[in-house]
């Protein structure tokens, strides 16, 4: 695959409204005894962005989350949260950002309103948000938190991180095993959150979870960031894809030679051509005006553009010499 | 440090406290049956092994029962409930959620032990010659079995074990206190090195104004005779505080 299609913007941190960095994380990397499990990150989000970190697991999400967080020095690298040091000036940062970590528990014995006021009397904040009311937990403020739904559990989770109205919240994974109630349910505070100006950081790896919610997104793969930028740049770095059966009469040599065609192959033991693009309207039109000339009728003719999941894919399937870097 | 989060903390271990049977049951019962026990023997006790062995003993049994192994065992399940690791990645520091947890189990130990000290001098008949230490040695006594119990967490992987964790301590502890006051004088030496050993010591001389073997102590002879087992004691805190600090697991090894 090559770099840098013609829709790539140019890279330059020039060209966006200059916002303050709430984030800031150069050549991060993070070990555990011999495992390297995040290997020189870079990450950068501006102030009121909804920022996804999308990846398998085991991709590092989580330790380079927890990372930012404070809950470990990294190894290596320069780290910035909102201007400070996550270990050092912990206590200073913390009051500023709310944290939903992918596991973490609660007193089992204790009710959901016990849970919720200590959680307030243990923070700093004036006016906390009346969050069993946002999160549809009201119902089951006497009931105790081990009697709960994996669901419920999860947005008593989200309750307490936003319960401080946070300058940044960090969200590992917060959906994971939600019913689609719940989920919606999650994403419309995140939302709501992102209207007030909370920045958020989350990671998932639902891909649709990222296309809704956030306007930067990058997708990590053993430790390193491989592909960085808005939804409309990251589609960019994987091709368009045009498919059609081959004509009966017609041998696949014979098929035209489309300008910003990258790759074309018949399926292995079928008969449906597969060419990746460039640029889709151009090798589209062109292949269309050439079938038209020729008489020819294209079955099952399909054309898109990269989906997420197909960048996901691309990602996955490709050796870190191979990464893009996208810039916007 | 803010105290507000420490309270709210410690109210809420309090509630989880009284909410778990086992601790809770344990908590009241122990204590109720030592107090029948004190109310009905304690002068046959006291006239057989001496005052001050049978309240040094009573006073360890509950700091080991009702301080070392209920904190060893309440923060060993909020670590294993991945409880920690949420309070850890809140507003509190480190040192607020430790004060928070182990707070609980210490104040429950040093009501009962008053409590129980005080029927023993009321129907034994027999009161402190030197209350101020008696008090210290509870204070202090308290402080070792919470350090003791903090770094026995590190070796704990769940509140199960704790049962057996809690083992080498406690038999340590008790021990100590025999070697204290029924062996010889080589023993008793050694016994102040022990866990437990300095505190009963302590006691001892605090409550009977006797040496171990029994020699009287004017008043300031009985503040520096505390001196060597409760710099030992200190020594204890110190040392298992440090190491806990070193080894400490705020979550479950993965």
């Amino acid at each position: 695959m090559t770099e840098g299609t013609g829709l790539v913007p140019d890279g330059s941190e020039a060209s966006v409204p200059v916002k303050e960095l709430v984030i800031e994380a150069t050549g991060l990397r993070c070990a555990y005894g011999s495992f390297e499990a995040v290997r020189g990150v870079d990450l950068h989000v501006r102030q009121g962005d909804v920022y996804a970190l999308l990846g398998t697991n085991g991709a590092g999400k989580t330790t380079a989350l927890e990372t930012l967080e404070g809950h470990r020095a990294p190894s290596a690298g320069h780290l910035r949260v909102l201007g400070l040091d996550p270990v050092t000036e912990r206590k200073q940062l913390r009051p500023r950002v709310g944290i939903m970590l992918q596991h973490s528990g609660f007193a089992g014995d204790l009710t959901v309103s016990e849970t919720v006021e200590l959680w307030r009397a243990m923070s700093t904040c004036r006016q906390p948000l009346n969050v069993l009311s946002l999160l549809n937990l009201e119902h089951r403020e006497k009931v105790q938190v081990k009697q709960l739904s994996g669901g419920e559990r999860r947005r008593l989770d989200l309750a307490l991180a936003v319960m401080s109205k946070p300058e940044l919240l960090f969200l590992d994974e917060p959906t994971t095993g939600l019913d689609p109630e719940s989920r919606r349910r999650t994403w419309q505070v995140v939302r709501w959150l992102h209207e007030e100006g909370t920045t958020v950081l989350l990671t998932t790896h639902y891909l649709e979870e990222a296309e809704q919610l956030s306007h930067r997104l990058a997708i990590m793969h053993e430790g390193r960031i491989r592909v960085e930028g808005t939804l409309a740049d990251v589609l960019a770095t994987e091709p368009a894809r045009i498919s059609f059966t081959l004509p009966p009469d017609l041998p696949a040599a014979e098929l035209p030679r489309l300008p910003a065609t990258r790759e074309c192959r018949v399926r292995e033991g079928t008969d449906l051509v597969e060419l990746s693009s460039g640029d889709l309207q151009g090798d589209l039109t062109a292949l269309l005006s050439w079938s038209n000339t020729r008489g020819t009728r294209l079955a099952r003719l399909r054309a898109s553009h990269a989906s997420l999941e197909d960048v996901f894919h691309g990602v996955l399937g490709r050796t870190p010499a191979e990464s893009v870097e996208v810039t916007a | 440090m803010n105290i507000k989060p420490v309270l709210a903390l410690g109210r809420s271990e309090l509630r989880l406290l009284r909410r778990n049977h086992v601790v809770a049951t344990l908590a009241i019962a122990l204590p109720l049956v030592l107090g029948v026990l004190i109310a009905t023997r304690a002068k046959e006790f006291g006239n057989a092994f001496g005052w001050g062995t049978i309240v040094s003993s009573l006073l360890v049994f509950i700091l080991v029962m009702s301080n070392y192994v209920t904190t060893t065992t309440a923060v060993v399940a909020r670590r294993e409930d991945l409880f920690l690791k949420r309070l850890r990645s809140g507003e509190s520091s480190d040192a607020t959620v430790m004060l928070g947890l182990v707070g609980p189990p210490a104040l429950l130990a040093v009501i009962q032990a008053v409590l129980l000290l005080a029927v023993m001098a009321v129907v034994g008949g027999n009161s402190p010659e030197n209350p101020a230490l008696v008090v210290l040695a509870i204070v202090v006594g308290s402080a070792m079995f919470t350090a003791l119990a903090m770094l026995t967490t590190v070796v704990t992987p769940n509140a199960d074990s704790a049962q057996i964790t809690t083992m080498p301590f406690f038999m340590a502890a008790f021990a100590a206190v025999f070697m204290s006051g029924q062996g010889g004088e080589q023993l008793h030496r050694w016994s102040l090195l022990i866990p437990g050993g300095g505190i009963a010591d302590v006691t001892s001389v605090g409550w009977s104004g006797n040496r171990w073997d029994g020699a009287p102590l004017g008043f300031g002879e009985q503040f520096v005779s505390a001196l060597p087992p409760l710099a030992v004691t200190l020594a204890w805190i110190v040392l298992a505080g440090l190491a806990a600090r070193r080894w400490f697991r705020w979550e479950p090894r993965r």
